[in-house]
């Protein structure tokens, strides 16, 4: 009986630090989602918007955000309109790593809630509410972000 | 239903106290739709002398199977395990008359709103064509159970010129069309969302764009089969955008609405010798005063409506503000072919 017990209290300590850990992790990507947040103006932009002569809402445009030095990606943002309300889906990465993934729908009247997914440093999910994955998987994005930086480098070749 | 309460287990091996065992019988039989093709089980209560061959006990196995998702069923419900947590989720009140939709294995229940209330919710401008359509559309997708209908307070139906406006204004990132530029405005288009759907638990959802049915267990992926039901039903009489999954309009999808306001403008400045077009990709349009003059840029349907008129005279802004609004008009009746 006094082995159970230790072992319970050991297990319990192992589950607390833990979700300690996790906590520590999530307030730290949260840290770092502000500071791209608050850097957005600074940052440089490669943009893809769909130009149409036929719609109702605002065609879908997605916006790469970098840093100019070595041209780090650190945001990606997607948005669409849909006549009366837009959907946004924001990207946010450190060193080619996901960070956050979050889904906002915005003046929908029946007032959808944000969604978003909270990662670690090894890909891991620390935090979601309500979404499972992303709308284009982390893997894509960085390779269509690499693929039309090429393109822009290429272009500029004289 | 009522929580399905266990005592002890019920199956193989289990306690199979009788209370237990009716009880499971009950809640089996409030979901026998999905353990197709086996009959509805007896009520009483019992495994018989041998468990493992009981009707009961063949039902508890094609639920884990078919349900639960095992791959070697046992036949055993344990108390608050995984069968009777799954049991609970998915059995439904006995009154409740459940349907399947066509095709598909999602089931639900019928709408308690009529056809009229949701037929009630179109608007007065529709134009006569393609409100029957819509209507029959609503009637069809009644039959299957689901009340569509246009939300009153989302600017889903007829649009004024004003309303255009304001939707630009609340999310500037929302409509791509300036004030003339929808087919909102002509009577003809709707965003023809669910009024009303009723999960197969009895409990009914105002989920208009059905994205909340999308993240609800065991209804991913029913929304798509749903509108592409009901644009089965537009029998090329009504079209839907491709980006646009609710608003369904009475003229093919690459049909352009800055074409129309050019013509709809055209007619008011008949009188005046006044002809208009749409100008390229910037949105802007042109305009020509008389039949041998050089069209000139006038600006974006946006910026008519406020007012602001480029590279003409002062008489002739007021005269194209004035075709401008008239078209408002025009564009309930005009002809489009």
């Amino acid at each position: 009986m006094k082995k159970l017990t230790i072992l319970f209290f050991c297990f319990m300590a192992v589950i607390n630090v833990s979700y300690g850990e996790d906590k520590v992790a999530i307030g730290e990507a949260n840290k770092k989602v502000k500071a791209i947040d608050d850097a957005r103006d600074d940052l440089y932009q490669l943009e893809i918007k769909q130009h149409v002569e036929v719609s109702e809402g605002v065609p879908p445009s997605v916006v790469f955000f970098y840093k100019p030095e070595r041209e780090e990606l650190v945001l990606v943002e997607f948005s669409a309109g849909h006549e009366i309300f837009s959907v946004v889906y924001k990207y946010y990465f450190e060193n080619k790593k996901i960070i956050k993934y979050s889904k906002e729908i915005l003046n929908r009247p029946d007032n959808p809630p944000k969604r978003a997914i909270i990662y670690g440093s090894d890909g891991s999910v620390l935090w979601k509410n309500t979404i499972n994955e992303p709308v284009i998987s982390v893997k894509n994005i960085l390779e269509i972000y690499s693929l039309n930086m090429r393109l822009i480098q290429d272009a500029s070749k004289y | 239903m009522a929580k399905l309460i266990l005592t002890g287990s019920v199956g193989i091996g289990g306690k199979n106290e009788s209370k237990d065992i009716e009880a499971v019988q009950k809640a089996l039989n409030q979901c026998i739709k999905l353990l197709a093709p086996l009959p509805k089980l007896k009520e009483d209560g019992d495994l018989g002398k041998n468990p493992a061959s009981s009707k009961t006990v063949a039902a508890i196995k094609a639920f884990q199977k078919k349900v639960v998702g095992m791959a070697n069923p046992d036949g055993l419900i344990s108390v608050d395990k995984g069968t009777h947590r799954k049991l609970n989720e998915t059995a439904v009140p006995a009154n409740l008359d459940l349907l399947t939709f066509p095709g598909t294995s999602f089931t639900y229940v019928k709408t308690t709103k009529t056809v009229e209330e949701c037929i009630a919710t179109l608007p007065a401008e529709l134009r006569t064509d393609f409100k029957i359509v819509i209507i029959n559309v609503i009637k069809e997708m009644h039959k299957l159970g689901f009340a569509l209908g246009v939300l009153q307070n989302a600017r889903a139906g007829y649009r004024t010129f004003q309303d255009q406006i304001i939707v630009r204004q609340k999310d500037p990132k929302a409509s791509g069309a300036g004030p003339g530029e929808s087919f909102h405005h002509y009577g003809l288009a709707v965003d023809l969302g669910v009024l009303q759907w009723i999960d197969n638990k009895g409990k009914a959802h105002s989920d208009f764009w059905l994205g909340a049915m999308d993240e609800m267990a065991g209804y991913k992926g029913f929304s798509s089969k749903i509108w592409a039901k009901r644009d089965s039903y537009c029998v090329n009489k009504a079209f839907r955008l491709r980006k646009e999954r609710i608003h369904l309009q009475g003229v093919p999808a690459t049909t352009s609405g800055r074409v129309w306001l050019a013509k709809c403008m055209s007619e008011a400045g008949k009188a005046d010798s006044y002809e208009y077009k749409k100008g390229g990709i910037n949105k802007k349009y042109k305009c020509k005063v008389k039949k041998d003059a050089s069209w000139v840029e006038i600006g974006t349907a946006k910026e008519l409506w406020m007012g602001i008129v480029k590279n003409v005279t002062a008489e002739q802004k007021k005269k194209i503000i004035k075709h401008f609004k008239a078209s408002e008009n025009i564009a309930k009746t005009i002809n489009i072919q």
